[in-house]
């Protein structure tokens, strides 16, 4: 669940975002639709505690992401909020199981090896676990990172475009993964896209241009 | 998981940088550690060699050279005393204790010292096996000579004139019986073959008064001509002639009262024919010619650590450019800034701690190749494995050079805004 109210964000004296309210229930699925520059990402981010809006208030799962701050918000991010990047970021130097382990670790909870098993076994992955990243195709990949956004059970799953460059079969599997993952932890999900192919699997959609809603 | 894997994982990864950083900083580490072990070894045994003795009284010449032949065994004497004014400088207020000895002879590179029993005594050198000699043609032998050369209690053997192992002229008539071995002292006694003034000079075919006579009594022109207990290579006139008369080549004094060390000396050197030396004032010259070599090594390993740090920083540096990516990751995942910042110093000391333990590895195995080749040929007691004082200072210097050279680096990953570095990619 998450609330946004009055939020606005400038670079400099340009206005990127403004959104007077913006809300999601707890396990609901929310598309956030707009094309490059409609300040999407910007949105994700401060949804994600990764930037702070210059105005208004960001509520997300219980708590206020605008004055928390410092330690207090990496470790509420680490531990409440996964996010899916387009580029998955994974940690080249390490293997699956320790890409997944970097979770818990860096959110310091317990780091449970059966919660990795757990995790792959419903991404199909499991017989990964000792694989480094460069091992893996494109799609493994992307699972893995999905896998490591869902480690901690966050209470709000955010993806950044997680469909681009995808063909329409490998979009609609990676989407079904999202929303499987989502509901199988009680997620709430928000994904960022300018892809309109997967507007129909979302009951909720805010499309944005210029930072401000319009009507779909 | 754990923050020591996090940044061993990324030290795994750049391969060659990493044994090039670790490489060059070992080089450094062990250049220092070298210096530091030879240097403090040496002046350590040079100090224990000369303890307790405060003047060494010899022929006129280089005081450096008298301390050097008479005192380490190292150089060739400067020349024979005579017995008379040896007598007057011995028996003067100001001598507390004085050893006498006669050089010149070696038996397979060892140094056959004539002297008194005073002389093992003031080392705290006594028989490991049998006795100190007592007799003529009689010798207690060092325990380096003992392992060496073979010899054991009962066997004889015929010193050479001079000190190299191979010429010299044998004195093949005129064996000498070994009576004991020295236990280990890690002092010159060591390597010394030790025997009475008397036998040196019976050897030599010189007799003296107080000596019996010796058995083989040929004391024929030719054996007169070279029998001077000391291959003096600068022959000084006149000496020829007296050369087969009964001679000391040096006396060790320690004085009577710390007093004397303002008078006694000066007399000697004024009023005497004789050279008064004082070890202590030669040892700290010779240091002070050694110590600019020593210097000048010592900047060089500063250097190669320096550029190790360099490499270091640099290493790092490029690292994280490539890494902003997986930092901004880290983040999102909860890291804090301060965790991000303690991966990238970690990885900094990691790598130099490396290079440290390498280094430690490298110089004390340098150490002990050069040690044993200085035992070689100098019959000093160095031990290339023991831990010198030093050692901790450098570990110290070299983790915190590590650590200064990741604080750029770690202080940029501290700052690194998440959010634009993502949005970049």
């Amino acid at each position: 669940m998450f609330t946004l109210s009055n939020v606005k964000h400038r670079y400099g004296a340009e206005t990127v975002l403004d959104l007077p309210h913006f809300h999601a229930e707890q396990g609901s699925h929310q598309l956030i639709l707009g094309d490059s520059g409609s300040g999407k990402t910007t949105l994700l981010h401060i949804l994600a505690g990764l930037r702070k809006p210059t105005e208004g208030s960001v509520s997300v799962a219980g708590a206020d992401l605008v004055s928390l701050g410092g330690n207090a918000l990496d470790r509420f991010r680490g531990r409440n909020i996964g996010i899916v990047f387009q580029r998955m970021h994974l940690l080249a130097t390490l293997t699956v199981e320790d890409n997944l382990l970097m979770a818990p670790y860096l959110a310091d909870l317990p780091q449970a090896k059966d919660r990795i098993r757990e995790v792959l076994a419903t991404l199909d992955m499991d017989h990964k676990v000792r694989a480094y990243p460069h091992e893996l195709s494109q799609g493994q990949r992307q699972r893995v990172a999905i896998a490591r956004a869902v480690m901690n059970k966050p209470k709000v799953l955010l993806a950044d475009e997680p469909t681009a460059s995808l063909d329409d079969i490998r979009a609609e599997k990676v989407l079904e993964l999202l929303i499987s993952q989502a509901n199988a932890n009680g997620s709430t999900l928000a994904v960022a896209t300018h892809d309109r192919r997967i507007v129909d699997s979302f009951e909720n959609t805010l499309v944005i241009e210029s930072g401000v809603e319009v009507s779909a | 998981m754990n923050l020591f894997r996090l940044s061993a994982s990324y030290i795994k990864q750049r391969k060659l940088s990493t044994v090039l950083n670790v490489l060059v900083l070992a080089l450094g580490i062990a250049t220092i550690v070298v210096l530091l072990i030879l240097s403090t070894q040496v002046r350590d045994n040079l100090s224990n060699n000369s303890r307790g003795i405060d003047l060494v009284v010899g022929a006129k010449g280089s005081p450096m050279q008298l301390i050097l032949s008479a005192v380490y065994h190292i150089d060739a004497p400067s020349g024979n005393i005579a017995l008379d004014e040896a007598e007057r400088v011995m028996n003067d207020r100001a001598v507390g204790k004085a050893i006498p000895m006669a050089l010149g002879d070696s038996y397979q590179g060892f140094r056959v010292v004539g002297t008194t029993v005073d002389y093992p005594a003031h080392y705290e050198a006594a028989p490991d096996q049998g006795r100190l000699w007592e007799g003529n043609r009689e010798a207690t032998i060092g325990a380096r000579v003992a392992k060496e050369t073979g010899l054991g209690i009962g066997d004889t053997f015929a010193s050479s004139h001079g000190y190299s192992a191979d010429d010299g002229e044998e004195h093949a008539d005129n064996p000498v019986e070994v009576v004991g071995i020295l236990a280990e002292t890690g002092t010159v006694m060591d390597q010394l073959i030790l025997t009475s003034i008397e036998t040196v000079w019976l050897v030599h075919g010189i007799q003296h008064d107080d000596t019996e006579h010796s058995e083989d009594d040929h004391a024929h022109e030719e054996e007169a001509e070279q029998a001077a207990p000391v291959r003096d290579s600068r022959p000084t006139p006149g000496r020829q002639a007296e050369a087969a008369e009964a001679e000391y080549t040096a006396i060790l004094i320690s004085y009577s009262s710390p007093m004397a060390a303002a008078v006694f000396p000066r007399w000697v050197n004024n009023e005497t024919d004789l050279q008064a030396a004082a070890p202590a004032y030669e040892t700290a010259r010779l240091f002070n010619m050694l110590g600019v070599g020593f210097d000048a090594l010592r900047v060089f390993g500063l250097v190669l650590i320096l550029a190790a740090l360099l490499a270091v920083f640099v290493a790092l540096i490029n690292a994280l450019k490539e890494r902003r990516y997986d930092l901004a990751m880290m983040r999102t995942l909860g890291a804090s800034r301060i965790k991000l910042m303690s991966h990238v110093l970690l990885e900094g000391l990691i790598l130099s701690g490396m290079g440290t333990i390498l280094g430690l590895i490298l110089g004390h195995t340098a150490a002990a190749i050069l040690a044993s080749a200085v035992q070689e040929s100098r019959g000093m007691a160095l031990d290339g494995f023991a831990i010198v004082p030093g050692e901790g200072w450098i570990v110290v210097l070299a983790l915190g050079a590590g650590l200064i050279a990741s604080l750029i680096p770690a202080y940029q990953a501290y700052r690194t805004d998440i959010s634009s570095v993502l949005a970049e990619g």
